[in-house]
Protein backbone atom coordinates (compact mmCIF):
# COMPACT_ATOMS: atom_id res chain seq x y z
CA UNK A 1 0.00 0.00 0.00
CA UNK A 2 1.69 3.25 -0.77
CA UNK A 3 1.81 5.80 2.38
CA UNK A 4 0.02 8.96 2.72
CA UNK A 5 3.86 10.56 1.86
CA UNK A 6 3.38 9.38 -1.37
CA UNK A 7 -0.07 9.94 -1.86
CA UNK A 8 0.47 13.39 -0.78
CA UNK A 9 3.45 14.41 -2.73
CA UNK A 10 1.26 13.28 -6.04
CA UNK A 11 -1.20 16.28 -4.83
CA UNK A 12 1.76 18.78 -4.05
CA UNK A 13 3.42 18.10 -7.33
CA UNK A 14 0.05 18.40 -9.76
CA UNK A 15 -1.44 21.53 -7.71
CA UNK A 16 2.72 22.76 -8.41
CA UNK A 17 2.14 21.92 -12.04
CA UNK A 18 4.86 19.34 -12.11
CA UNK A 19 4.74 15.83 -13.25
CA UNK A 20 3.81 13.37 -10.21
CA UNK A 21 4.83 9.91 -10.05
CA UNK A 22 0.99 8.98 -11.10
CA UNK A 23 -2.58 10.28 -11.33
CA UNK A 24 -3.57 11.24 -8.26
CA UNK A 25 -7.61 10.36 -7.84
CA UNK A 26 -9.83 12.41 -5.62
CA UNK A 27 -13.47 10.53 -6.09
CA UNK A 28 -15.61 12.38 -3.85
CA UNK A 29 -17.67 10.93 -1.37
CA UNK A 30 -20.89 12.46 0.64
CA UNK A 31 -20.54 11.66 4.13
CA UNK A 32 -24.10 11.19 3.65
CA UNK A 33 -22.96 7.99 1.56
CA UNK A 34 -20.58 6.80 4.01
CA UNK A 35 -23.32 7.14 6.98
CA UNK A 36 -25.93 5.49 5.15
CA UNK A 37 -23.49 2.27 4.07
CA UNK A 38 -22.88 2.37 8.28
CA UNK A 39 -26.14 1.51 8.59
CA UNK A 40 -27.24 5.09 10.38
CA UNK A 41 -30.04 7.42 10.19
CA UNK A 42 -29.51 10.53 8.03
CA UNK A 43 -31.86 12.55 10.23
CA UNK A 44 -30.10 11.72 13.27
CA UNK A 45 -26.74 10.80 13.15
CA UNK A 46 -25.71 14.48 10.98
CA UNK A 47 -26.18 16.39 14.72
CA UNK A 48 -22.84 15.39 16.14
CA UNK A 49 -19.73 13.95 15.13
CA UNK A 50 -19.35 10.52 16.57
CA UNK A 51 -21.47 8.00 13.81
CA UNK A 52 -20.16 10.62 11.07
CA UNK A 53 -16.45 9.35 12.51
CA UNK A 54 -17.27 5.94 12.87
CA UNK A 55 -18.59 5.50 9.26
CA UNK A 56 -16.19 7.17 8.02
CA UNK A 57 -13.64 5.05 9.57
CA UNK A 58 -15.43 1.98 8.17
CA UNK A 59 -14.81 3.32 4.46
CA UNK A 60 -11.73 4.26 4.39
CA UNK A 61 -10.44 0.92 6.18
CA UNK A 62 -12.62 -0.50 3.10
CA UNK A 63 -11.28 1.56 -0.24
CA UNK A 64 -7.62 2.33 -1.28
CA UNK A 65 -8.01 5.60 -2.03
CA UNK A 66 -5.85 8.85 -2.46
CA UNK A 67 -8.06 10.84 -0.15
CA UNK A 68 -10.26 10.21 3.26
CA UNK A 69 -13.87 10.22 1.95
CA UNK A 70 -17.35 10.22 3.32
CA UNK A 71 -16.36 12.57 5.95
CA UNK A 72 -17.35 16.24 6.89
CA UNK A 73 -21.13 16.21 7.26
CA UNK A 74 -23.35 19.36 5.97
CA UNK A 75 -23.64 20.56 9.79
CA UNK A 76 -27.26 20.41 10.89
CA UNK A 77 -26.71 21.71 14.35
CA UNK A 78 -25.13 24.97 12.74
CA UNK A 79 -28.30 25.71 10.17
CA UNK A 80 -30.63 24.73 13.27
CA UNK A 81 -29.16 26.69 16.01
CA UNK A 82 -29.49 29.55 13.52
CA UNK A 83 -32.85 28.60 12.12
CA UNK A 84 -31.67 28.65 8.29
CA UNK A 85 -34.59 28.70 5.95
CA UNK A 86 -31.87 28.37 3.22
CA UNK A 87 -30.20 25.37 4.10
CA UNK A 88 -32.92 22.55 5.69
CA UNK A 89 -32.65 18.82 6.19
CA UNK A 90 -35.42 17.18 4.14
CA UNK A 91 -37.76 13.93 5.51
CA UNK A 92 -35.03 11.67 4.63
CA UNK A 93 -32.18 13.59 6.36
CA UNK A 94 -30.44 14.96 3.25
CA UNK A 95 -29.34 18.47 3.38
CA UNK A 96 -31.24 20.64 0.78
CA UNK A 97 -31.23 24.46 -0.74
CA UNK A 98 -34.73 25.32 -1.19
CA UNK A 99 -34.95 28.34 -3.88
CA UNK A 100 -36.03 30.91 -1.58
CA UNK A 101 -35.77 34.86 -2.31
CA UNK A 102 -34.30 37.16 0.39
CA UNK A 103 -34.17 40.20 -0.61
CA UNK A 104 -37.16 42.15 -2.73
CA UNK A 105 -35.96 44.22 -6.29
CA UNK A 106 -37.16 47.03 -4.10
CA UNK A 107 -33.93 47.00 -1.50
CA UNK A 108 -30.90 47.02 -4.43
CA UNK A 109 -29.64 50.25 -3.36
CA UNK A 110 -30.23 49.18 0.50
CA UNK A 111 -27.12 46.18 -0.67
CA UNK A 112 -25.61 48.65 -3.28
CA UNK A 113 -24.82 51.77 0.23
CA UNK A 114 -24.28 49.72 2.41
CA UNK A 115 -23.98 45.48 1.87
CA UNK A 116 -22.98 44.36 5.55
CA UNK A 117 -25.68 46.57 6.98
CA UNK A 118 -27.82 45.30 4.62
CA UNK A 119 -27.39 41.54 5.24
CA UNK A 120 -27.39 42.22 8.60
CA UNK A 121 -30.71 44.11 9.21
CA UNK A 122 -32.72 42.71 6.36
CA UNK A 123 -30.98 39.72 5.13
CA UNK A 124 -29.90 37.66 8.03
CA UNK A 125 -32.92 37.67 10.03
CA UNK A 126 -34.80 36.40 6.77
CA UNK A 127 -33.03 33.96 5.83
CA UNK A 128 -32.28 32.36 9.72
CA UNK A 129 -34.85 32.91 11.89
CA UNK A 130 -33.35 32.59 15.37
CA UNK A 131 -31.62 35.75 14.12
CA UNK A 132 -34.92 37.45 14.21
CA UNK A 133 -35.87 36.54 17.84
CA UNK A 134 -35.27 39.91 20.48
CA UNK A 135 -32.12 39.89 22.35
CA UNK A 136 -30.40 38.00 23.85
CA UNK A 137 -31.85 35.34 22.03
CA UNK A 138 -30.48 36.39 18.60
CA UNK A 139 -26.84 36.81 19.96
CA UNK A 140 -26.95 33.48 21.43
CA UNK A 141 -28.25 32.15 18.35
CA UNK A 142 -25.30 33.36 16.31
CA UNK A 143 -22.40 32.53 19.33
CA UNK A 144 -24.31 29.34 19.26
CA UNK A 145 -23.43 29.10 15.65
CA UNK A 146 -19.60 30.31 15.67
CA UNK A 147 -19.10 28.00 18.92
CA UNK A 148 -20.45 24.73 17.06
CA UNK A 149 -18.63 25.42 13.66
CA UNK A 150 -15.20 26.04 15.59
CA UNK A 151 -15.29 23.25 18.05
CA UNK A 152 -17.05 20.11 16.03
CA UNK A 153 -15.24 21.49 13.25
CA UNK A 154 -12.24 21.01 15.01
CA UNK A 155 -13.06 17.97 16.40
CA UNK A 156 -13.81 16.60 12.88
CA UNK A 157 -10.48 18.28 11.59
CA UNK A 158 -8.07 16.59 14.05
CA UNK A 159 -9.83 13.42 14.43
CA UNK A 160 -9.70 13.57 9.76
CA UNK A 161 -6.02 14.16 10.29
CA UNK A 162 -5.16 11.21 12.11
CA UNK A 163 -7.65 8.82 10.34
CA UNK A 164 -5.92 10.01 6.77
CA UNK A 165 -2.27 9.30 8.71
CA UNK A 166 -3.79 5.78 10.19
CA UNK A 167 -4.94 4.96 6.38
CA UNK A 168 -2.56 6.28 4.32
CA UNK A 169 -4.50 8.80 2.71
CA UNK A 170 -3.10 12.16 1.46
CA UNK A 171 -3.13 15.51 3.73
CA UNK A 172 -2.25 18.07 0.67
CA UNK A 173 -4.84 20.86 1.52
CA UNK A 174 -7.31 20.68 -1.41
CA UNK A 175 -9.86 23.30 0.35
CA UNK A 176 -8.81 25.38 3.15
CA UNK A 177 -11.35 28.61 2.37
CA UNK A 178 -14.51 29.43 0.55
CA UNK A 179 -15.76 32.31 -1.64
CA UNK A 180 -18.06 32.38 -4.28
CA UNK A 181 -18.44 34.53 -7.53
CA UNK A 182 -20.49 37.67 -6.91
CA UNK A 183 -23.03 37.49 -8.87
CA UNK A 184 -23.96 33.88 -7.30
CA UNK A 185 -23.35 34.90 -4.45
CA UNK A 186 -26.45 37.81 -5.06
CA UNK A 187 -28.52 35.19 -7.13
CA UNK A 188 -28.48 32.52 -4.25
CA UNK A 189 -28.53 34.42 -1.18
CA UNK A 190 -30.69 37.78 -1.75
CA UNK A 191 -32.80 37.14 -4.88
CA UNK A 192 -33.29 33.99 -5.76
CA UNK A 193 -32.43 31.48 -8.96
CA UNK A 194 -35.35 33.18 -10.87
CA UNK A 195 -34.76 36.33 -9.43
CA UNK A 196 -31.83 37.57 -10.51
CA UNK A 197 -31.88 36.53 -13.68
CA UNK A 198 -35.58 37.85 -13.65
CA UNK A 199 -33.28 41.33 -12.57
CA UNK A 200 -31.17 41.61 -15.62
CA UNK A 201 -34.09 42.70 -17.79
CA UNK A 202 -35.63 44.51 -15.31
CA UNK A 203 -32.77 46.37 -13.46
CA UNK A 204 -29.89 45.71 -15.20
CA UNK A 205 -27.79 48.83 -13.95
CA UNK A 206 -28.53 47.58 -10.28
CA UNK A 207 -27.59 44.21 -10.64
CA UNK A 208 -24.24 45.34 -12.25
CA UNK A 209 -24.19 47.95 -9.58
CA UNK A 210 -24.80 44.71 -7.00
CA UNK A 211 -22.06 42.28 -8.23
CA UNK A 212 -19.43 45.35 -8.15
CA UNK A 213 -20.76 45.41 -4.49
CA UNK A 214 -20.25 42.40 -3.91
CA UNK A 215 -16.59 41.82 -5.53
CA UNK A 216 -15.23 43.05 -2.49
CA UNK A 217 -16.61 41.00 -0.05
CA UNK A 218 -16.03 37.84 -1.69
CA UNK A 219 -12.44 39.04 -2.22
CA UNK A 220 -11.99 39.38 1.96
CA UNK A 221 -14.12 37.02 2.72
CA UNK A 222 -10.95 34.62 1.24
CA UNK A 223 -8.60 36.86 2.50
CA UNK A 224 -10.15 36.60 6.05
CA UNK A 225 -9.88 32.86 5.86
CA UNK A 226 -6.24 33.06 6.88
CA UNK A 227 -7.07 34.70 10.02
CA UNK A 228 -4.43 37.50 9.13
CA UNK A 229 -1.41 34.95 8.77
CA UNK A 230 0.51 35.14 5.34
CA UNK A 231 -1.39 33.02 2.64
CA UNK A 232 0.84 30.34 0.35
CA UNK A 233 -0.50 29.05 -3.14
CA UNK A 234 0.10 25.38 -1.61
CA UNK A 235 -1.16 25.87 1.92
CA UNK A 236 -4.64 28.20 1.40
CA UNK A 237 -6.25 27.32 -1.59
CA UNK A 238 -10.15 29.17 -2.11
CA UNK A 239 -12.87 27.18 -3.33
CA UNK A 240 -15.05 28.93 -5.86
CA UNK A 241 -18.65 26.80 -6.91
CA UNK A 242 -19.70 28.14 -9.81
CA UNK A 243 -23.30 28.14 -10.07
CA UNK A 244 -25.33 30.29 -11.77
CA UNK A 245 -23.42 31.03 -15.25
CA UNK A 246 -23.97 28.47 -17.63
CA UNK A 247 -27.94 28.92 -17.06
CA UNK A 248 -27.20 32.74 -18.69
CA UNK A 249 -27.18 33.70 -22.64
CA UNK A 250 -23.80 34.50 -23.32
CA UNK A 251 -23.69 37.75 -23.78
CA UNK A 252 -25.65 37.98 -19.86
CA UNK A 253 -22.59 36.01 -19.02
CA UNK A 254 -20.04 38.29 -20.76
CA UNK A 255 -21.81 41.51 -19.01
CA UNK A 256 -23.00 40.51 -15.20
CA UNK A 257 -21.51 37.37 -14.28
CA UNK A 258 -17.82 37.25 -15.77
CA UNK A 259 -15.98 40.26 -15.27
CA UNK A 260 -16.34 40.77 -11.03
CA UNK A 261 -15.69 37.11 -11.40
CA UNK A 262 -12.41 37.28 -13.02
CA UNK A 263 -11.58 40.14 -10.84
CA UNK A 264 -12.63 38.31 -7.61
CA UNK A 265 -10.28 35.44 -8.54
CA UNK A 266 -7.57 37.77 -9.73
CA UNK A 267 -7.46 39.58 -6.46
CA UNK A 268 -7.11 36.64 -4.39
CA UNK A 269 -4.60 35.37 -6.67
CA UNK A 270 -2.32 38.61 -6.13
CA UNK A 271 -2.59 38.05 -2.20
CA UNK A 272 -0.95 34.65 -2.80
CA UNK A 273 -4.00 31.74 -2.40
CA UNK A 274 -4.32 29.20 -4.50
CA UNK A 275 -7.86 28.59 -6.62
CA UNK A 276 -10.28 26.37 -6.83
CA UNK A 277 -12.84 25.98 -9.02
CA UNK A 278 -15.85 23.92 -9.62
CA UNK A 279 -17.27 24.16 -13.38
CA UNK A 280 -20.75 23.00 -12.50
CA UNK A 281 -22.77 21.69 -15.20
CA UNK A 282 -21.53 22.22 -18.83
CA UNK A 283 -18.97 24.85 -19.80
CA UNK A 284 -18.39 24.12 -23.22
CA UNK A 285 -19.70 27.08 -25.30
CA UNK A 286 -17.67 29.58 -22.25
CA UNK A 287 -14.89 28.00 -22.09
CA UNK A 288 -12.23 30.05 -23.23
CA UNK A 289 -12.83 32.27 -20.67
CA UNK A 290 -11.09 29.91 -18.32
CA UNK A 291 -7.53 31.27 -20.47
CA UNK A 292 -8.19 34.33 -18.71
CA UNK A 293 -7.77 33.33 -15.18
CA UNK A 294 -4.09 33.40 -13.55
CA UNK A 295 -2.35 30.06 -14.30
CA UNK A 296 -2.64 26.96 -12.01
CA UNK A 297 -6.37 27.83 -11.45
CA UNK A 298 -7.46 23.69 -9.94
CA UNK A 299 -10.35 23.32 -12.04
CA UNK A 300 -13.37 20.61 -11.52
CA UNK A 301 -15.37 19.61 -14.48
CA UNK A 302 -18.79 18.25 -14.33
CA UNK A 303 -19.71 17.91 -18.06
CA UNK A 304 -18.24 18.16 -21.01
CA UNK A 305 -15.69 17.08 -23.77
CA UNK A 306 -12.87 15.94 -22.11
CA UNK A 307 -10.59 16.09 -25.56
CA UNK A 308 -11.35 19.73 -25.71
CA UNK A 309 -11.28 21.01 -22.27
CA UNK A 310 -7.88 18.90 -22.02
CA UNK A 311 -6.32 20.83 -25.28
CA UNK A 312 -8.24 24.59 -24.32
CA UNK A 313 -8.34 24.68 -20.65
CA UNK A 314 -5.56 21.58 -19.24
CA UNK A 315 -2.12 23.30 -20.85
CA UNK A 316 -2.42 26.51 -18.12
CA UNK A 317 -5.17 24.73 -15.68
CA UNK A 318 -5.06 21.50 -13.30
CA UNK A 319 -7.98 19.52 -14.57
CA UNK A 320 -10.34 17.14 -12.05
CA UNK A 321 -13.29 15.46 -12.82
CA UNK A 322 -15.92 14.49 -15.44
CA UNK A 323 -16.01 10.34 -14.73
CA UNK A 324 -19.67 9.57 -14.67
CA UNK A 325 -20.21 8.22 -11.58
CA UNK A 326 -23.34 6.86 -12.74
CA UNK A 327 -21.88 4.07 -14.65
CA UNK A 328 -20.74 2.62 -11.49
CA UNK A 329 -24.41 1.64 -10.63
CA UNK A 330 -25.16 -0.20 -13.95
CA UNK A 331 -21.67 -0.99 -15.72
CA UNK A 332 -20.36 -4.22 -15.36
CA UNK A 333 -16.19 -3.97 -13.48
CA UNK A 334 -14.80 -4.24 -17.34
CA UNK A 335 -17.16 -1.34 -18.38
CA UNK A 336 -16.09 0.86 -15.38
CA UNK A 337 -12.44 0.18 -15.51
CA UNK A 338 -12.28 0.50 -19.49
CA UNK A 339 -14.14 4.64 -19.11
CA UNK A 340 -11.03 5.24 -16.76
CA UNK A 341 -8.69 4.24 -19.33
CA UNK A 342 -10.32 6.01 -21.82
CA UNK A 343 -10.21 9.11 -19.84
CA UNK A 344 -7.12 8.77 -18.50
CA UNK A 345 -5.46 8.21 -22.05
CA UNK A 346 -6.67 11.83 -22.89
CA UNK A 347 -6.57 13.43 -19.28
CA UNK A 348 -3.11 12.06 -18.22
CA UNK A 349 -0.52 13.19 -20.80
CA UNK A 350 1.55 15.80 -19.33
CA UNK A 351 0.46 15.84 -15.90
CA UNK A 352 -2.08 18.53 -14.46
CA UNK A 353 -4.76 16.10 -14.14
CA UNK A 354 -6.55 14.89 -10.91
CA UNK A 355 -9.14 11.91 -11.38
CA UNK A 356 -12.72 12.18 -9.85
CA UNK A 357 -16.11 11.50 -11.13
CA UNK A 358 -18.27 14.05 -12.81
CA UNK A 359 -20.36 14.58 -9.59
CA UNK A 360 -19.56 13.53 -5.79
CA UNK A 361 -21.52 9.91 -4.47
CA UNK A 362 -23.99 11.64 -2.49
CA UNK A 363 -26.16 8.37 -1.16
CA UNK A 364 -25.26 5.14 -0.59
CA UNK A 365 -27.33 3.24 -3.19
CA UNK A 366 -26.03 5.74 -5.86
CA UNK A 367 -23.95 2.73 -6.81
CA UNK A 368 -22.12 -0.31 -6.64
CA UNK A 369 -19.70 -0.37 -4.47
CA UNK A 370 -17.66 -3.01 -5.72
CA UNK A 371 -17.22 -1.17 -8.64
CA UNK A 372 -15.73 1.78 -6.31
CA UNK A 373 -13.41 -0.22 -5.08
CA UNK A 374 -12.93 -1.82 -9.33
CA UNK A 375 -12.16 2.15 -9.80
CA UNK A 376 -9.94 3.33 -7.27
CA UNK A 377 -7.66 0.19 -8.09
CA UNK A 378 -7.77 1.20 -11.69
CA UNK A 379 -6.85 4.57 -11.76
CA UNK A 380 -3.60 3.58 -9.51
CA UNK A 381 -2.29 1.34 -11.83
CA UNK A 382 -3.32 2.76 -15.13
CA UNK A 383 -3.06 5.79 -13.73
CA UNK A 384 1.09 5.34 -13.35
CA UNK A 385 3.41 7.77 -15.56
CA UNK B 1 2.61 40.45 3.34
CA UNK B 2 2.69 43.89 1.25
CA UNK B 3 0.95 41.90 -2.11
CA UNK B 4 -1.96 40.65 0.90
CA UNK B 5 -2.36 43.72 2.68
CA UNK B 6 -2.13 45.59 -0.83
CA UNK B 7 -4.86 43.68 -1.82
CA UNK B 8 -6.89 43.93 1.75
CA UNK B 9 -6.57 47.48 1.04
CA UNK B 10 -7.72 48.03 -2.52
CA UNK B 11 -11.37 45.83 -1.54
CA UNK B 12 -11.73 48.15 1.74
CA UNK B 13 -15.23 47.95 2.92
CA UNK B 14 -17.03 50.50 4.56
CA UNK B 15 -19.68 49.82 6.98
CA UNK B 16 -21.21 50.92 9.97
CA UNK B 17 -21.18 47.21 11.60
CA UNK B 18 -17.79 46.44 10.15
CA UNK B 19 -15.53 49.02 11.52
CA UNK B 20 -11.86 50.41 10.09
CA UNK B 21 -9.16 50.49 12.46
CA UNK B 22 -9.74 54.40 13.05
CA UNK B 23 -13.77 54.14 13.30
CA UNK B 24 -12.81 51.58 16.25
CA UNK B 25 -10.69 53.88 18.07
CA UNK B 26 -13.52 56.75 17.75
CA UNK B 27 -15.94 54.54 18.33
CA UNK B 28 -14.80 52.86 21.57
CA UNK B 29 -12.91 56.40 22.25
CA UNK B 30 -9.74 54.47 22.53
CA UNK B 31 -6.16 56.09 22.73
CA UNK B 32 -5.29 56.68 18.87
CA UNK B 33 -1.48 55.65 20.34
CA UNK B 34 -3.46 52.39 20.49
CA UNK B 35 -3.96 52.08 16.77
CA UNK B 36 -1.52 49.49 16.35
CA UNK B 37 -2.42 47.26 18.53
CA UNK B 38 -5.93 47.90 17.77
CA UNK B 39 -5.24 46.66 14.36
CA UNK B 40 -3.97 43.36 15.93
CA UNK B 41 -7.32 42.52 18.11
CA UNK B 42 -10.50 44.23 16.61
CA UNK B 43 -8.98 44.00 12.67
CA UNK B 44 -8.52 40.58 13.71
CA UNK B 45 -11.93 39.38 15.05
CA UNK B 46 -13.73 41.87 12.04
CA UNK B 47 -11.87 39.21 9.49
CA UNK B 48 -13.37 36.38 11.34
CA UNK B 49 -16.70 37.85 11.89
CA UNK B 50 -16.84 38.44 8.10
CA UNK B 51 -15.49 35.20 6.92
CA UNK B 52 -17.94 33.55 9.25
CA UNK B 53 -21.28 36.08 7.73
CA UNK B 54 -19.61 35.05 4.19
CA UNK B 55 -19.05 31.46 4.66
CA UNK B 56 -21.11 29.44 7.70
CA UNK B 57 -24.07 31.83 7.00
CA UNK B 58 -23.93 31.73 3.08
CA UNK B 59 -23.55 27.81 3.02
Amino acid sequence: MQNSGFRSQLFTDVLAGKMPARVPESCGVNACAALELAGFDLRTAQYGYTKVLEAAEQLNAKYDTDTLIGTWPAMPYVTKAIGSRTNVMGADGFMQHPNVHIMEATEYDELIADPLKYMWDKQMPRAFTEFAEPWPNNAFALLKAMLLEKEVGMKMFMANYEMSIKYNKSTTPIITAISRAPFDYLADYFRSFTGALTDIRRYPNKVLQAVETLKPLMVRGALASTAGAEPTREGNRVFFALHMATYMRPKDFQKYWWPTFKETIWDVYNAGFGILIFAEENWMQLIDCFDELPPLCHIMFEYGDPKIIKEKVGKKHIIQGMYPVDLLKRGSKEEVTAKAKELLDVMAPGGQYIFDFDKSILRAKQVNWDNFGYLVDCVKEYGKY
Amino acid sequence: MSAYNDIKEKNKIYSEYFLLNENVLKKYDIDPGAEEDVKESFGLVEDMLLYFTLTTLSN
